[in-house]
């Protein structure tokens, strides 16, 4: 089997990936893993600055290579998805908790006040 | 007091923009579908995904438009985006709404079918002490007409509940009684397997508008290799008894439903076909649950779950064909889910909802006065696996029940949004969480997402829906003329 | 069909608004519409009396508008007002399915399509005026208007004309044309809906999916959020809202956008309009930003209309000729320009769906799309 260059081929015939922590956190890497227990055999241990992931194949049959070429991929996936994640958590926590949630927990002072003041000046003649 | 027209840059933002929440799911060829927080979804190429987050995509673009359009991100203090977010938050998850609406009272256990797939364990037709009693349904009642909800439903299964018949009277009557008294509306569904139906019963379903729901797993070669009973005429009986149902109660106040045994597999288009040459205007394509029976008969009632999605794929273009063809024929599970996808709207299935509708959204009462979370929960028990009964009407108050520690485990361990492998997915506001089966297959509630074969068949099914509504118009009306009633234009 | 005009008055001393009588003995606190060279006998009861006639010489004890020229139609029932410089106007016909009553000329916004261009005055004492009109229509009319300008700027005037309405006319169903960007204001659509006005519609325009596309054409920054929370605060109170889009060269582009937005947000409204130009007021110095000929947007239409035809909404295409549209787009093509600005050209009397299509507004044959043509059935 022809190995793709970031990954290592081991005598027993799994595949190690050595990850670079400062690019891919633990949690990213750990999602990646969870996410590829349905189709091989995989291990993750940590080494400074590096995480090393072992695949292994369930199956004789398995094409590791292929495997292992869509874990990098997903790696990507589920840096790009903690992004995100990271960057709106905030404000998907008070979406859910005001759909259920009576009281107004924005500050919304605006569209709760009372339209004779009309503080944004909505009703101004043309 | 303006008299000039301003152009159209005075009215675009000026500074950058922030992300909403999503979710994405990589399409294949450079493509991805992005989901957000209320199911609102876009397809865009990779590169522009980058851009997004990198924040680099640009505010001219149609892409940066249709995104800020379905709220993937926002670029002013404009609420807008907010308070629409939170309306349509809130409209998902309406099915908390009054908490337990179905009730389910498992009237006897005792049946005259042998189904082989049966999920309650079996017992001739004449011992009595597996029918309801009395006191247990007045109690169990009692628990029905505490439930907050707004309507309420009262689905009567068994074994085969018409051997129970004059105790479905009584509770029927009762619970109407009690209805008019809190103007509530309730609604009754009786299961049967319709062998034993007669004119008295029918008459009473008629008086109280009672629907019934029926078993047809297919043509006869099918339903009676499924469902044997002496005299092996299940088949005919349900087809003389529809025809005396239907006159007597109503064309459509008679659904049916399918189980698929390996034998089913084989014959996606049969089925359908004997759907349709019955009069039914839908059908329910459902794998086998992996209880009772069909546990210890896996050999010839197992398959897996990708056997049974090429039967559903199979069985769903024959559908639509038949559609095309000019007559309205609906599958039931892919109405659910495209409920999900293409409308801002909350379905009621129990069983494909976060928090899991077990034990919040449904309650089961057995003859023997046992609370249930589910159905499949009592079939457990019945393999003499109690973890999740709730308590006993006799016994028990209703705080305790609905409000112990297995109603709290259960909503706690089945809300997708923080589970592993959900939490990350895109598909996330079309799917659910089936702890109780997730807790029979792979032994606990929360179960292993990637090896689910509950996550396997909705994600399987999400994605072949999403492919046919882009791919094919045809397709794409008969999707939306299953999931909205008729327009008046 | 003009609903104004100016005659010549004799003893009128401030705007007398009432209904018109046609025979002098059921007259009373009414204007008599008098159309013989001789003055009309006992007119002490009425209001006044009014006649298309050269009447300087009729001495009455009421007052008197005369050489009040094509108002012919007016009929037994029918509102008019009448003011010291002899300028009437028809406020009401019964036979009419198409009353409103023009709240206000003030607008807060100032769409670059308007028909009905703002006028900076202070017209807030019309509510008295309004008032009256409601005390004199028939409560067996089916349908009444209100527009503006923007009826909302009177505010709790704008609340009591509603319940005035519901008191006098209860079986009178309402249609309100108005921005709702007042309903931003939670406050203000929760007194609304506390009304409880058994028959009522507002019908508020929404001219892009995304903020910047509307507020441009609407020229109000804010306004799209504005519109969308007061949207969404009418709901909350179950006031019923139709959502009406005019589709021009500034609209027409993301109309199926604008149609996925609705279905996904505003699933409630009662009905969407899909509309065509109004050749009036401010279109004409905007024409170029504006006009695109219809036949170049119909696959646009079509798409757009589909989306919330499939979603089981309710839409209707208005101010659209049968012969520029889209034959699969007949079946939401409605007949809606009103019976006093409607008209049909002299092409259209050999064409076979006449009888079905909505014509055109008076002020919109001059610059039309290149597909108008009559039909043949054949």
């Amino acid at each position: 089997m022809t190995i793709l260059p970031w990954c290592e081929l081991q005598p027993d015939g799994s595949v190690v990936i050595d990850i670079d922590a400062a690019l891919y956190s633990a949690d990213v890497i750990m999602r990646t893993c969870y996410a590829f227990t349905d189709r091989s055999y995989v291990f993750a241990s940590q080494d400074d600055s590096r995480i090393r992931v072992t695949i292994a194949a369930r199956d004789p049959s398995d094409d590791l290579r292929k495997i292992a070429g869509d874990f990098s991929n997903a790696l990507i996936d589920f840096r790009l998805r903690a992004t995100i994640a990271g960057e709106t958590h905030a404000i998907r926590e008070l979406i859910v908790a005001q759909a259920f949630c009576e009281a107004d927990l924005l500050d919304r002072r605006d569209s709760e006040s009372d339209y004779h003041t009309d503080p944004r000046g909505i009703a101004t003649s043309r | 007091m303006t008299s000039t027209f301003s152009p159209p840059e005075t009215y675009r933002p000026s500074g950058g923009y922030r992300l909403l929440p999503f979710r994405f799911a990589d399409l294949g060829s450079e493509r991805r579908l992005l989901v957000n927080e209320v199911g609102e979804h876009l397809r865009i190429r990779a590169d522009d995904l980058e851009s997004l987050v990198a924040h680099t995509l640009d505010a001219h673009s149609d892409v940066y438009l249709d995104l800020k359009a379905r709220h993937f991100l926002f670029d002013s203090d404009s609420l807008a985006p907010f308070e629409l977010l939170t309306a349509k938050y809130r409209t998902k998850k309406s099915f908390l709404d009054g908490f337990t609406q179905l009730h389910i009272f498992v009237i006897s256990l005792r049946c005259e079918h042998s189904c082989i797939y049966c999920q309650v364990s079996r017992v001739s037709p004449d011992r009595q002490r597996y029918d309801m009693s009395a006191e247990t349904a007045s109690r169990s009642l009692d628990l029905v007409f505490r439930s907050p909800a707004q309507q309420l439903k009262i689905e009567f299964q068994g074994g085969e509940p018409l051997l129970n018949f004059p105790r479905i009277r009584e509770i029927i009557e009762e619970a109407e009684r009690r209805a008019a008294a809190t103007a509530r509306p309730v609604e009754f569904v009786v299961t049967t397997n319709l062998a034993l139906i007669t004119d008295e019963m029918l008459s009473f379903f008629r008086d109280h508008d009672v629907f019934l729901s029926t078993s047809l797993d297919g043509p006869p070669f099918i339903h009676d290799a499924n469902r044997p009973r002496p005299g092996n005429d299940s088949h005919a009986r349900v087809v003389e008894n529809l025809e005396r149902s239907r006159s007597a109660l109503g064309h459509d106040r008679i659904a049916a439903l399918m189980t698929t045994t390996s034998l089913s597999l084989q014959h996606p288009e049969a089925i359908v076909d004997e759907y349709l040459r019955l009069g039914f205007s839908a059908i329910f394509l459902r794998p086998i649950s992996p209880y009772g029976f069909a546990v210890r008969t896996a050999r010839t009632t197992g398959y897996s779950m990708s056997e049974f999605l090429a039967f559903y794929v199979q069985a769903l273009a024959h559908i639509l064909e038949i559609n095309r063809r000019g007559t309205f024929f609906a599958e039931a599970y892919a109405q659910l889910l495209l409920r999900r996808i293409f409308t801002p709207f909350a379905t009621a299935y129990v069983d494909l909802q976060s928090p899991a509708g077990a034990g919040i959204g449904v309650a089961v009462y057995n003859y023997d006065g046992n609370v249930y979370a589910s159905d499949e929960s009592r079939m457990l028990a019945e393999m003499n696996d109690h973890r999740f009964r709730l308590g006993n009407v006799h016994r028990d108050a209703y705080e305790d029940i609905f409000g112990g520690p297995i109603v709290r485990t259960l909503a706690a361990s089945s809300v997708i949004e923080s589970l592993p492998g959900c939490a990350d997915c895109a598909f996330q506001p079309f799917c659910g969480s089936d702890p109780i089966f997730h807790y029979a297959t792979q032994g606990d509630v929360v179960g292993h997402q990637p090896t689910s074969e509950f996550h396997e068949k909705n994600e399987f099914l999400i994605k072949h829906l999403l492919e046919l509504e882009e791919s094919d118009a045809h397709a794409r009306r008969i999707f939306w003329s299953w999931i909205t009633p008729e327009s008046s234009s | 069909m003009r609903l104004h005009a100016t005659g010549s008055a004799v003893g009128v001393e401030r705007t007398l608004i009432g209904r018109i009588a046609t025979d002098s003995s059921n007259a009373e606190a009414s204007w008599l519409w008098w159309n013989a060279s001789s003055p009309p006998g006992d007119v002490s009861d009425c209001l006044g009396v009014i006649t298309p006639q050269t009447a300087d010489d009729w001495r009455l004890p009421v007052p008197l508008v005369h050489s009040v020229q094509q108002l012919d139609y007016l009929a037994s029932g029918d509102v008019i007002a009448a003011d010291p410089n002899g300028f009437v106007r028809t406020l009401y016909r019964k036979a009419s399915p198409h009353n409103f009553i023009l709240m206000t000329e003030q607008c807060n916004s100032y769409c670059l399509m308007c028909s009905q261009p703002p006028k900076p005055i202070d017209d807030f004492d019309r509510l008295q005026e309004h008032l009256r009109l409601i005390d004199l229509i028939d409560p067996e009319t089916g349908e009444l208007g209100i527009t503006g300008g923007e009826p909302t700027l009177f505010k709790d005037g704008f609340l009591e004309l509603i319940r005035h309405c519901k008191e006098r006319l209860p079986r009178t169903a309402l249609h309100v044309l108005t921005n709702g960007r007042l309903f931003y204001y939670r406050s203000f659509a929760e007194k609304l809906g506390a009304i409880a006005h058994p028959d009522l519609v507002l019908g508020i325009p929404l001219y892009s999916d995304v903020d910047s596309g509307h507020d441009h054409v609407v020229q109000a920054k804010g306004a799209f959020e504005q519109t969308a929370l007061g949207l969404l605060h009418l709901d909350r109170y179950d006031v019923s809202v139709e959502i009406r889009v005019v589709v021009h060269r500034l609209t027409y582009r993301r109309l199926a956008r604008l149609a996925e937005l609705i279905v996904r947000n505003f699933p409630f409204a009662c009905h969407v309009a899909l509309m065509g130009l109004e050749m009036f007021g401010f279109v004409h110095g905007n024409l170029e930003q504006l006009w695109i000929d219809p036949a170049d947007y119909q696959e646009e239409l079509f798409a757009a209309t589909e989306i919330l035809s499939l979603a089981g909404m309710n839409v209707s295409i208005y101010n659209h000729q049968l012969c520029v549209l889209d034959p699969r787009l007949w079946r939401f093509a409605k007949r809606s320009i009103s019976d006093w600005k409607n008209v049909y050209l002299d092409e259209c009397e050999r064409c076979d769906v006449r009888a079905e299509c909505g014509g055109f507004f008076v002020s919109g044959t001059k610059i039309r799309s290149r597909d108008i043509r009559a039909i043949s059935r054949g």
